[in-house]
């Protein structure tokens, strides 16, 4: 079969693009890169073989087309045009045989069931393919170009090593790392844990068994403790009960003794007590009355003993109750103390003249009293009025004695009248200058005018004493002039003149007025002269007087009329004082006398000795009275006392006296003698009471602990060792039982918690789970395994019978070839290793691996052609190589064509390649040169 | 004439076991996968005590296996005690997967009634103290029974119901029939009034007359197990029987199918399933899904080797469980189809046809997988692979290889 041209209607970069082979066998397909030539060559198996749909999208053009057009195929039998549109008959080819249409299947037919991966495999050569071959190993060389040989493409040698490589993942017999080895390590190390956890869960039945036996055991132990508890109990009960049985016993045993109050009333004690409770006030009160009646009598009879006789106590009463003898005895002392008193004021009267003996107070001296009263005042009067004149008399002689003094020395001072009338003159003159010159006149002028003179005189003289003064009195003048009498310029000659004529003038006036004083005190004094004579004339009168009343009362003659009043007065008084003295005096012995015979008295009555002091007497008189007095009363009261007395302890023995009558009943019938005895037997029936009771409490406590039994003393003794020897051994065995069931229950707890955690423990069946699945999924990577090392064996068994069946005939082929193209080796053998060795012209096995690059690259060529051709036996296909060449130099390049002319007799080739072939190539090819931008056309 | 009975017939509860197929569940999920045979329980439990049966009967395969984990023990427990309030019975019997060989491990309350030998044995039902039915039944003490014990199977007492409970499998003639036996005329011969079976976990009524009936398990373990899982409430009457079935699968399990079209991208197959999801959930509730991708070859295995599936299921889990969904996908399986025509292939002399045409003895591939298969340790889990097994993954492997060449572009 060969192609001898075609149309595409759209694919990849094509559109509507017609080529033509013609009848060549070799086709040069020439482009530059990008030029269109891989799509060409895709579209060529497109329309031969159909493509997957994936592949299919990428020549899918741009521009919106669908992918399709159509070859011419020329068959031995004639030409055939395919046509293949992607969305046309469900992307099958159709077929053009003259006018006859066929289908896709007589084409896979007329193809010889050829697909598209056997052609790609074995019809198709690429660049790739050589430049593998350079990286091979050189060990891989020869399995490399054998399986070229065989299989064409190297995808069988990948999937042989993919598998290879997989499996050798997956398990390998000796490994630790592979999948399968790992997984059966954990397998193995998961099955040893699930059998530990199983050994673990083997144990639960027989520790199930275990606890259920300790259950058991438990319940038994459990029973046997409340059978000890219970014997316990009862023994305890007993223990309990011995001793108060003993007591019971003994309370017996004490009532026994008190048999003897028996007839002891029941009520007797209550009986006697309520008598008692009556009796016993009664009783006391009698007690009490009686014994205050006694008291009383013995008081009474005591009272009359010290009692005095009535007589002799009304005497003493009288004597000395009557008497208030603080009183007399004060009056006695006042009337002693009034009697020195007026002693001694007698004594002291002062008597201004002798008391004369005559004198007696009476009527008629009291009467003249008045008169010499009125004659002294007047006396008196007179007295003075003298006095008074006599001074003023003397004073008015004084006065004008001074008024003379003062006349005579105004005498003195006074010129003569001559001198004043020349003055006064003088006076007038001056007057009339006294405006001109005042300077002349005074008297520092008339100083400095004398001084001036003294001066000269003295000078003059040679008087230097004279002269000196007169200087002196000069300065002196001047200085006074100049600064004493400046403003005052008036002159002093003429100014002493009238000055002093105002002197005079005043002196003469003064004397005029003292001589006008002078007059009428001398008549004053003639008056007071007068006077006096009359006074003299009136005390005579009085002295007359006076002697008339010495005549009368001689005792005043030698006292002066002035003291008479007071003489008399003063004697007057004397003379009382006496008087009342005499009194005193009298009174007070009667007094004396009076006291003495009353105290003498008394004495007497109290027989006390009469050497007694008064005082002592009266004390004791008045004690003693105050006693019977006393007495007296207390006696009085004793009486009334007894007699009530009497009367109440009538009404108590009255009351007394039944109480009494019952109590003796009573005591008759509790067998008693007496109260002693009576409480003697009451105490006996209390303690038997008491005893029955606690018998009674004892019986009951002793019913109440043991309801049935009952032992006598002598077994109680005996019984309680025991009891407490049971007990003792029941607790001890108690308390093993215990023990024990502690011990069980803490096994049974321990083995309840084992199961319990084994229950609720999951790991187990986790781990058996777990188990399970590493068996699932070992059993599915086994099966992986398996499946691979079947395709791998498989795939090495059919390569061993390929190569032996039908490879021979290739390699016949290839070594033909191979011969052709390179001279110096006759040819290519399998060793029977299987293994692809080079014959050179001495016939000498040579290894491909010892080979040139370039000898390799032409062996592998001839393996190829001869593997398409062998194929192709019966008809053969157009071989396609793509840029296969490419890669090598001219010379290498060069050494194919022969090859390619060789193989080109027998079936199509057709190049791809993006170099300007050779002369020499293009001379028996066929040559297509694809531009770059070329998109349609026909060539 | 025995008063009306009122019984549960369930078997196979196979507690706490584990879940297969849960690959790509998200671990939180797994949890509560594992847990759903214990809350399959617990409803079961409440069913009884709701309907208020007389007794429960529980044919074998109680627990996953004869390790019978404390945790499945205690749950069992904690179900019968639960029972006992309510007066209800519980007879049970132990398969081939919880024989004793071993005493048993749990203590049950006094309403539990448990056939301990191989001997077949017969308890007696009284109801209102007057005895109603005969129960008859045996335990596996060892794994496999070859006998036919079926036969052992007498009546007894008169006038009462006769309930046989047997584990066991219908007899195939072959040596696969290790578990006790039985055909139906064995089993109508007998003359009882019900058999309860187990040991079949999909269930099934083996004969109307007299009533012979696989319950069932009560809960899905993995994706063969689908649809419904539950017990029977069966109601004996004199000669009728009525039986209703009881749902008690805490969780589904299903499997699906999602294609997948020529050209589809990677989120646009998300979305479809993400989508479908939706009406899974509608149609089964919560459920744990197993997708069977369908579609072309050289997408989904190139998908499936780059691990991008099950990246897929993933987000879609994450998703579904941000959106409060109970739907699990946990696993997921591709059924491609390779864009090769074999007849056309077949007259090819390339390589890959080579590689299609070729044949692989099973001799050759237990020779591939000696290096494997001589781990001891991986024999611990997988001891074989059968015929089936080894067929499924030829064609696998061939798959891989002609897909692997076949994408050659």
């Amino acid at each position: 079969m060969q192609i001898s041209g075609g149309h595409i209607y759209d694919f990849g970069k094509w559109h509507e693009y017609t080529f033509e082979f013609e009848d060549s066998s070799l086709v040069i397909i020439q482009g530059e890169n990008e030029a269109g030539k891989s799509t060409l060559k895709a579209f060529l198996i497109y329309i031969l073989f159909g493509m997957r749909s994936r592949e299919i999208e990428s020549y899918r053009p741009r521009t919106g087309g669908t992918p399709g057009g159509r070859l011419n195929l020329r068959f031995p039998d004639g030409e055939v045009v395919v046509e293949r549109i992607l969305d046309q008959h469900n992307g099958q080819a159709v077929c053009y045989v003259g006018s006859e249409q066929k289908d896709q299947q007589w084409l896979e037919n007329k193809l010889d069931g050829m697909d598209a991966s056997i052609f790609r495999q074995v019809f198709t050569l690429d660049t790739e393919a050589l430049v593998s071959l350079q990286l091979t190993d050189k060990e891989q060389l020869g399995k490399v170009l054998l399986d070229a040989g065989q299989t064409g493409s190297a995808d069988v040698h990948k999937l042989e090593k993919k598998l290879q490589q997989e499996l050798q993942q997956l398990f390998r017999p000796q490994g630790r790392k592979p999948k399968i080895n790992a997984m059966l390590h954990a397998f193995s190390e998961q099955e040893r844990l699930v059998q530990e956890l199983t050994d673990r869960e083997a144990a639960y039945l027989p520790d199930k068994e275990k606890l259920q036996e300790i259950l058991e055991k438990t319940d038994e132990l459990q029973k046997r403790k409340a059978e000890l508890r219970a014997q316990i109990s009862v023994q305890k009960q007993v223990l309990q009960a011995i001793p108060w049985q003993k007591k019971e016993a003994f309370a017996k045993e004490q009532l026994k003794q008190l048999a003897s109050v028996e007839t002891f009333p029941s009520d007797g004690i209550a009986q006697q007590q309520q008598i008692q409770q009556q009796l016993q006030p009664l009783e006391a009160q009698f007690h009490v009355h009686t014994k205050e009646s006694a008291s009383i009598h013995k008081d009474l009879v005591s009272a009359e003993d010290q009692l005095l006789k009535d007589e002799l106590y009304k005497e003493l009463y009288q004597l000395a109750a009557k008497t208030d003898w603080t009183a007399y005895m004060k009056r006695t002392q006042l009337l002693e103390e009034e009697r020195y008193k007026l002693q001694n004021q007698l004594a002291s009267a002062h008597v201004s003249y002798p008391y004369p003996d005559e004198f007696a107070w009476n009527s008629y001296i009291a009467e003249a009293t008045g008169e010499w009263r009125l004659l002294q005042e007047k006396m008196m009067i007179l007295d003075a009025e003298s006095e008074r004149i006599q001074q003023s008399i003397a004073a008015k002689r004084q006065e004008i004695d001074k008024v003379d003094h003062l006349q005579d020395r105004i005498d003195q001072s006074l010129i003569s009248e001559k001198e004043y009338r020349e003055l006064h003159t003088k006076k007038d003159i001056k007057r009339a200058e006294k405006d001109i010159s005042k300077v002349a006149f005074s008297p520092i002028g008339l100083l400095l005018v004398f001084a001036v003179l003294l001066s000269g005189i003295g000078i003059l003289t040679a008087n230097w004493l004279l002269a000196g003064s007169g200087i002196l009195l000069l300065v002196g003048a001047v200085m006074h002039w100049r600064f004493g009498h400046q403003p005052n310029n008036q002159p002093g000659n003429s100014s002493y003149a009238s000055e002093k004529l105002a002197e005079q003038q005043e002196l003469r006036v003064r004397w005029r007025q003292l001589e006008e004083q002078r007059h009428p005190l001398e008549v004053q004094l003639m008056e007071l002269q007068q006077s006096y004579s009359m006074q003299i004339k009136n005390r005579e009168k009085l002295e007359q007087e006076t002697a008339m009343h010495i005549e009368k009362f001689s005792f005043l003659t030698d006292v002066p009329l002035v003291h008479w009043e007071k003489a008399v007065q003063e004697w007057k008084t004397k003379e009382q004082l006496a008087g009342m003295l005499h009194k005193v005096n009298q009174e007070y012995e009667e007094r004396q006398l009076h006291y003495t015979s009353t105290i003498d008295r008394l004495r007497d009555i109290l027989n006390l000795p009469m050497d007694l002091p008064s005082a002592k007497t009266i004390e004791q008189a008045e004690y003693v009275i105050e006693t019977q007095q006393k007495l007296r009363h207390t006696k009085e009261q004793l009486l009334d006392r007894q007699q009530d007395i009497q009367q109440h302890i009538q009404k108590l023995d009255k009351q007394l006296k039944p109480l009494q009558e019952q109590k003796a009943n009573l005591f008759v019938n509790a067998g008693a003698k007496d109260d002693k005895q009576f409480v003697y037997l009451a105490e006996q029936y209390r303690i038997k009471t008491q005893l029955m009771e606690e018998l009674e409490h004892y019986q009951l406590q002793i019913r109440a602990i043991l309801p049935d039994q009952h032992f006598s003393a002598e077994e109680m003794e005996h019984k309680q060792d025991k009891v407490e020897q049971v007990i003792a051994s029941l607790e001890t065995e108690q308390e093993f039982v215990e023990e024990e069931l502690d011990k069980h229950r803490q096994r049974a707890a321990t083995l309840q918690v084992k199961l319990a955690d084994l229950e609720s423990d999951t790991t187990a069946s986790a781990a058996y789970h777990e188990l399970q699945g590493q068996k699932q999924v070992l059993t599915t990577a086994g099966r992986k395994w398996a499946v691979r090392k079947l395709a791998y064996d498989m795939l090495y068994q059919t390569k061993r019978s390929f190569q032996e069946e039908r490879f021979p005939r290739v390699l016949s082929e290839a070594s033909s070839l191979f011969s052709k193209v390179a001279d110096q080796y006759k040819g290519l053998v399998l060793t029977e290793t299987g293994s692809l060795v080079v014959k050179d012209r001495y016939s000498r096995n040579i290894a491909v691996e010892q080979l040139s690059r370039g000898t390799i690259e032409q062996l592998y060529l001839c393996l190829r052609l001869a593997l398409s051709r062998h194929l192709g036996v019966q008809q053969s296909f157009p071989l396609l190589i793509d840029d296969a060449f490419s890669h090598t130099d001219h010379e290498r390049r060069e050494r194919f064509l022969p090859i390619l002319q060789a193989a080109a007799d027998v079936q199509q080739i057709i190049l791809f390649t993006w170099e300007q072939p050779t002369f020499e190539w293009t001379r028996q090819s066929k040559l297509l040169h694809l531009e770059k931008t070329q998109k349609t056309g026909l060539w | 004439m025995p008063p009306k009975l009122t019984f549960i017939h369930a078997a196979d509860l196979h507690l706490d076991s584990q879940m297969e197929g849960l690959t790509a569940a998200h671990p939180a999920m797994k949890s509560r996968l594992q847990d759903s045979t214990f809350q399959s329980l617990k409803q079961l439990v409440q069913c009884a005590i709701t309907n208020k049966v007389d007794f429960v009967l529980l044919a074998g395969d109680i627990f996953d296996s004869n390790r019978q984990s404390l945790k499945a023990l205690v749950a069992l427990r904690e179900a019968c005690k639960e029972l006992q309030k309510y007066s209800i019975d519980v007879y049970m019997q132990y398969g081939n997967h919880d024989f004793t060989g071993k005493k048993p491990m749990m203590k049950y309350p006094n309403n539990v009634h448990i056939f301990q030998s191989e001997k077949v044995d017969t308890f007696f039902y009284e109801k209102n103290g007057e005895p109603a039915a005969a129960i008859h039944g045996f335990s596996y003490t060892t794994r496999h029974i070859r006998s036919r014990k079926a036969l052992e199977y007498e009546t007894k007492g008169d006038g009462i119901y006769q309930i046989g409970m047997l584990h066991a499998s219908l007899g195939t003639g072959s040596a696969a029939d290790i578990y006790a036996p039985f055909s139906l005329d064995e089993l109508k011969q007998a003359g009882f009034d019900y058999w309860a079976l187990g040991h079949i976990h999909k269930r099934e009524v083996l004969s109307d007359q007299p009533p012979i009936v696989y319950s069932g398990n009560i809960q899905g373990r993995h994706r063969k197990e689908s649809g419904e899982k539950g017990c029977y409430l069966v109601e004996l009457e004199g000669q009728s029987c009525a039986m209703t079935f009881l749902p008690l699968q805490d969780i589904r399990f299903e499997t699906v199918d999602v294609e997948v079209k020529e050209g589809t991208a990677l989120y646009d197959l998300e979305q479809d399933v993400l989508n479908s999801c939706m009406n899974w959930e509608d149609a089964f509730g919560e459920a744990v899904l197993h997708i069977i991708f369908h579609g072309p070859a050289h997408l989904l295995m190139r998908w499936n080797q780059e691990e991008r599936l099950e990246e897929l299921l993933e987000i879609v889990n994450e998703q579904q469980q941000s959106l409060g969904s109970q739907l699990i996908l946990a696993g997921f399986s591709v059924q491609a189809t390779l864009d090769m025509k074999e007849e056309l292939l077949l007259e090819r002399n390339d390589f890959t046809a080579a590689l299609y045409t070729t044949t692989y003895s099973a001799n050759d591939m237990t020779h591939s997988l000696e290096e494997l298969m001589g781990n001891r340790q991986f024999r611990k889990i997988k001891q074989s692979y059968s015929e089936e097994e080894l067929q499924e993954m030829l064609e696998e492997a061939k798959q891989l290889l002609l897909q692997t060449l076949l994408e050659v572009e």
